[in-house]
């Protein structure tokens, strides 16, 4: 089989992914089988106050809530998220430590670079969220939550493509600057920041639109774990990550590469 | 023009205020071997990365074997063998995993001349490329650059961190490419490992071109320090007067001079005197340039 970029960035990477998969796997068995004997202990009669409600922490109550909150609100996406910023920041680590002279010098053209680099961190982000559905499908069965595993699989999916996506900004930055430090702290800025006005911004009526300039938004905002797959959520959330692509093949063509 | 490897005219490069390149202008012949000398910081390595599209010139022309680097991208590059003045690889990826990849970009390059080069410098390809030496690494830049026969050799200071028997092997590899009628395009700053392959040079100093030499040429005129110790006590006046000579510093029996060309006046005039040891050493370019250009 011929070599290539993507090939060649799976392989390089594959211990990583290992790595996630195994932490995206742990996760979920540690938290999802037992929530009938939290609920039934008590552990999860939490008082609602405003931190709990800012991290949008905010139903214990029903299975499909507990899930939504520990699971695609804030676990799943902080490993996801931390995952795929990292991942989407290769291009930028070789360029500063020089390797991507090398490559580039070859014959492959810029564009071909961060398109495979997408479509690997896509494959990347692919695996490690299936991982982490089918450790909540094992979880929800055990432990008897009664959610069903077409919303589980709705809510995952959309999971994976937010990661895409800010996956996909960390290459944007690293592809605009070529440093890696960039690409991380840029990415990891902006999910903090639409990770809280995702939350924060219900809690007021005067900044309840706000939400929707988030990405958070269109994973749990349309309640894919009660009502199902959210079709015009998912396209959002893909085009995010293909918009964010483009623009950094636009970027990188543009500019000099550093020494 | 098509019938040149490279051709710049009028060549600038700006970082913001820093001026890296002022008005290059070059033309290198198919197969010719061209040396491309400077002290660090000339703008070599910047001259070198526009030919391959990695960085863009603020102004002026490329051809590159008649092509344009910046908009025929790929399929030039394939008809270019590069190597990098600062090679950095890294990864858990052996030489010969990070070898076959980069051949695969250019396709047909078969497996037995990776190994044959690797023999050829000593290179164990079961290495991992992250854990290598500097000279190891270098090694490994050479083997990508030589193993698909490309039309122009690109070479940022090649012999950096090779032994000298490794740095021999190396210009033997140039040679035979040469001899295939390849061309060789390569930087350096010191003239010895330019001046054994290379039949023209040009010398680059803080962005400008100070000239175009025949490297022959350059290597006769450039200045030499020069060590004769005597048998007994010699007197300066004897050879402060002879052609192609400065400099000229006696203490007690042994001679110190510069020479610059022809050194016939003074074997013949130190002949008369009975001489223990000779020593001349290799000139510097920084030498060069400050007798060739005086500045």
């Amino acid at each position: 089989m011929t070599r290539t970029i993507f090939t060649q960035t799976l392989k390089e990477q594959r211990r990583g992914l290992i790595g996630w998969s195994i932490a995206l796997f742990a996760v979920p068995m540690m938290y999802v089988p037992g929530y009938s004997t939290f609920a039934e202990q008590g552990v999860l009669d939490i008082e609602g106050g405003g931190i709990y409600d800012a991290m949008g922490l905010s139903d214990f109550a029903s299975a499909a809530g507990y899930l939504n909150s520990t699971m695609y609100t804030l676990l799943g996406p902080m490993l996801l998220l931390i995952m795929a910023i990292s991942f989407g920041s290769r291009s930028a680590a070789q360029e500063e430590s020089g390797t991507l002279d090398l490559i580039l010098a070859q014959p492959v053209g810029r564009t071909a670079l961060i398109a495979q680099r997408f479509a690997a961190l896509a494959v990347q982000v692919l695996v490690a969220t299936a991982v982490f559905g089918v450790a909540i499908l094992i979880g929800a069965a055990s432990g008897d939550l009664g959610v069903p595993a077409g919303n589980i699989l709705a809510a995952t999916a959309a999971l994976g493509l937010l990661a895409l996506a800010f996956g996909a900004l960390s290459q944007l930055a690293g592809a605009a600057t070529g440093k890696r430090g960039v690409a991380i702290a840029a990415a990891a800025v902006l999910a903090v920041v639409a990770y809280f006005a995702n939350n924060l911004a219900v809690m007021s009526a005067d900044t309840e639109r706000l939400r929707y300039a988030s990405p958070f938004y269109y994973v749990t905002g349309g309640s894919p774990l009660t009502d199902g797959w959210q079709v015009g959520d998912l396209a959002v959330l893909t085009a995010i990550p293909l918009a964010t692509t483009v623009v950094a093949l636009a970027c990188f063509n543009r500019r000099d590469l550093a020494v | 023009m098509s019938e040149s490897a490279i051709a710049l005219t009028g060549l600038t490069k700006h970082y913001g205020k820093h001026v890296a390149l002022t008005d290059l202008s070059l033309e290198v012949g198919r197969g010719e071997v061209f040396g491309f000398l400077g002290p660090n910081g000339a703008g070599k390595s910047t001259t070198i990365r526009i030919l391959l599209d990695l960085i863009r010139p603020t102004a002026g022309e490329v051809r590159v074997l008649g092509a344009d680097p910046r908009t025929t991208g790929p399929e030039l590059r394939r008809r270019i063998g590069y190597l990098p003045g600062e090679l950095a690889i890294e990864g858990r990826n052996t030489a010969r995993e990070l070898l076959r990849f980069l051949a695969d970009r250019h396709g047909a390059v078969p497996g037995e001349r990776i190994e044959e080069l690797a023999d050829l410098l000593d290179l164990d390809l079961s290495r991992k490329v992250g854990k290598m030496s500097k000279g190891n690494k270098q090694k490994v830049g050479i083997v990508a650059a030589f193993m698909h026969r490309p039309e122009l050799l690109v070479l940022d200071e090649p012999t950096s961190g090779l032994d000298p028997l490794l740095q021999q092997r190396f210009l033997d590899l140039v040679k035979e490419a040469a001899g295939q009628g390849q061309t060789v395009f390569m930087s350096s700053h010191v003239l010895s490992e330019v001046q054994e392959v290379a039949d023209r040079a040009v010398i680059m100093r803080a962005g400008e071109l100070l000239g175009t030499e025949n490297v022959e040429d350059l290597r006769r005129r450039s200045p030499r320090e020069v060590e004769l110790v005597f048998a007994e006590p010699v007197e300066a006046a004897e050879f402060a007067a002879l052609p192609n000579l400065r400099d000229v510093i006696v203490e007690g029996s042994t001679l110190r001079c510069t020479t610059e060309g022809e050194v016939d006046a003074l074997f013949k005039t130190a002949a008369k005197h009975r001489i223990e040891s000779v020593l001349s050493t290799e000139p510097d370019l920084e030498a060069i340039f400050f007798s060739l250009y005086g500045r």
